[in-house]
């Protein structure tokens, strides 16, 4: 066993998350392995999110998340060797705010600043965390619904949804039947609750619309027929069960056309909707019935991170990507295909 | 005579398994739609049955018109496959990512989706969105031009937001998949717009305006300002 005179001491990138509602610190070791991160929430009581005040929110946790990153892994300003952040794509006050905490620390601690596509960082963390090397992304959270995978030098968009995102649809669902944010848990356990009652249920008694166009989604509809559902006496355990069974349907499909167009075999899920084990199952029955494998990181890398921001930065440096404060803009529409990938 | 007998297995799609063999003798392709054991299965059937009577009803309908498309032989509901003769060429993703034999240089290239842009505009000349618009699902030859298969997903329709989409699909196909060939989408749009005779009015059989080459364009453009942060 080394002694401890003879090992090297770790240092590590710190990663700072801010596209939307989570305001999240994390970071990763040496090799690119992260670590836990530490995260606020904004929770809003009605409606959706508030730009600005999450914006606020996220401003008046940062410190506090900074320092409890800190106790939590015994870490000094020395350790820190490298500082990333979400440059976007996401809402235009919170990025910023990220931005201005990843600006402060590169200054005040000399260290180098990265800005980072919080998109590409789903991939980047999933392909750490799961050990897979080329996947095709089945990206789904609130506001994104994409399918990416790695084709000639870039991350591109093979289809994507052309109105909302899908956990977005989930969760208006959910807020019109009086469900609190996040609506997509209890959609999720209102569904499993029906198919337990009623296992020989017949999906054809609570059809609704297809959301697959192409490689391409639309989610909109589903959401309008299924809440008429709900309103013309349907249970709603069983419009939960059957809304699930339809847009994860549409989304897994939309994956295996993407798998089979760019004769790639893993399929990767990201995104705070890939908590979802109904959507987790699909998914890997499906890339089994192609012969190929299906992986999903932890849902604590699932979910919006610092801790992926970090992985995606420190890749980016190291392959030569250092970023001068004025380049560090914040980009809210920021393309996934928009950076030449300089990492393996 | 056994009517199918089977050479090899072509392509294991999303959406079927498509098999190279003869029927009754003659060089054919099967179509067969596997079942999703991952979809509810009253979702998988809803959606094959819909799917296959879409693309029956509307292979024939083009056949009948002159667009080139794969002729049906046979068609079982129950079974879930279809019997469709062998088209031309080779899928263009296939000539693209040079998979296949291909002509010399690179002037064939533009040749090409000038022609796809010619099929295209003649499927949405006759009130027919094709829905899946991917390279794997238009064929091309130098000596027989383009040709399209897989209709599952299409319609009969006077919605332009349709027409809109297939281009869609395609101008995202290219940048995705084929990103390294320069105006890929501009020089198709060329040839989706060399058929029309400006002015006139194209009604659908049982009645309907069709929507207009430069509607659908402008519907186009608009739908690629929709997705998730386009280059405003």
């Amino acid at each position: 066993m080394p002694s401890s005179v003879d090992m090297k001491p770790m240092s590590y990138t710190l990663g700072i998350e801010s596209t939307a509602h989570t305001f999240s610190i994390g970071l990763c070791d040496d090799e690119g392995n992260p670590l836990p991160s530490t995260s606020a929430f904004v929770r809003p009581v009605k409606g959706g999110i508030h730009p600005r005040e999450a914006a606020d929110h996220h401003a008046e946790n940062c410190q506090s998340l900074i320092e409890q990153l800190f106790a939590k892994h015994s870490l000094k300003s020395e350790d820190i060797s490298a500082i990333a952040f979400s440059q976007g794509p996401g809402l235009g006050p919170c990025l910023r705010i990220g931005a201005s905490v990843a600006r402060t620390i590169s200054t005040a601690w000399e260290v180098p600043l990265i800005g980072v596509n919080h998109c590409v960082a789903h991939i980047e963390i999933g392909r750490q965390e799961c050990d897979c090397s080329d996947p095709v992304l089945l990206y789904v959270s609130g506001g994104n619904t994409q399918i990416i995978a790695r084709l000639e030098g870039k991350y591109r968009v093979l289809g994507e949804t052309l109105d909302i995102g899908i956990g977005n649809m989930l969760d208006k669902f959910a807020r019109e039947q009086g469900i609190p944010f996040p609506g997509g848990p209890v959609i999720e356990k209102n569904a499993l609750r029906w198919i337990t009652a009623n296992p020989n249920s017949s999906l054809d008694d609570f059809s609704l619309p297809y959301a697959v166009q192409g490689m391409d989604l639309a989610f909109s509809g589903v959401l309008t027929a299924a809440l008429m559902m709900v309103a013309k006496g349907a249970p709603l355990d069983a419009v939960c069960w059957s809304l699930q069974e339809h847009v994860f349907a549409a989304c897994v499909e939309v994956a295996e056309r993407a798998l089979a167009h760019t004769g790639k075999s893993e399929l990767l899920l990201g995104g705070g909707v890939a908590c979802n084990q109904k959507l987790r199952n699909m998914s890997s029955m499906m890339a089994e019935q192609r012969d190929g494998e299906c992986f999903v990181p932890e849902k604590k890398y699932c979910i919006d991170n610092g801790s992926m921001i970090a992985v995606l930065g420190r890749l980016r440096l190291i392959s030569g990507n250092e970023m001068n404060i004025e380049d560090s803009k914040i980009n809210q529409y920021m393309r996934t295909d928009s950076a030449e990938i300089t990492w393996s | 005579m056994q009517a199918w007998v089977e050479h090899e297995i072509l392509h294991i799609g999303a959406e079927a398994e498509v098999a190279s063999g003869l029927f009754l003798g003659r060089k054919s392709v099967q179509k067969r739609r596997i079942e999703r054991n991952w979809r509810h299965p009253d979702l998988d059937r809803r959606l094959c049955k819909s799917r296959m009577s879409a693309e029956a009803r509307i292979l024939i309908r083009l056949h009948k018109i002159g667009i080139q498309v794969p002729k049906i032989r046979q068609v079982n509901l129950e079974g879930r496959t279809m019997i469709l003769s062998k088209l031309p060429g080779h899928p263009v993703i296939d000539l693209l990512r040079g998979n296949c034999e291909t002509p010399d240089g690179d002037e064939w290239q533009k040749e090409m989706l000038f022609e796809i842009g010619i099929i295209v505009r003649k499927l949405h000349r006759n009130g027919v969105s094709h829905g899946d618009l991917s390279t794997n699902n238009i064929f091309w030859c130098p000596s027989n031009g383009a040709s399209l298969l897989d209709f599952g997903l299409s319609r009969i329709t006077e919605d332009i937001e349709h027409y809109g989409i297939d281009l869609h699909i395609l101008h995202e196909i290219l940048g995705a998949s084929h990103p390294s060939i320069e105006n890929a989408m501009q020089i198709l749009l060329s040839g989706y717009q060399s058929i029309d005779i400006e002015g006139k009015k194209l009604i659908m059989t049982g009645g309907g305006v069709l929507p207009t080459c430069k509607q659908i364009i402008k519907r186009y453009e608009d739908i690629i300002t929709r997705v998730r942060y386009a280059d405003n």
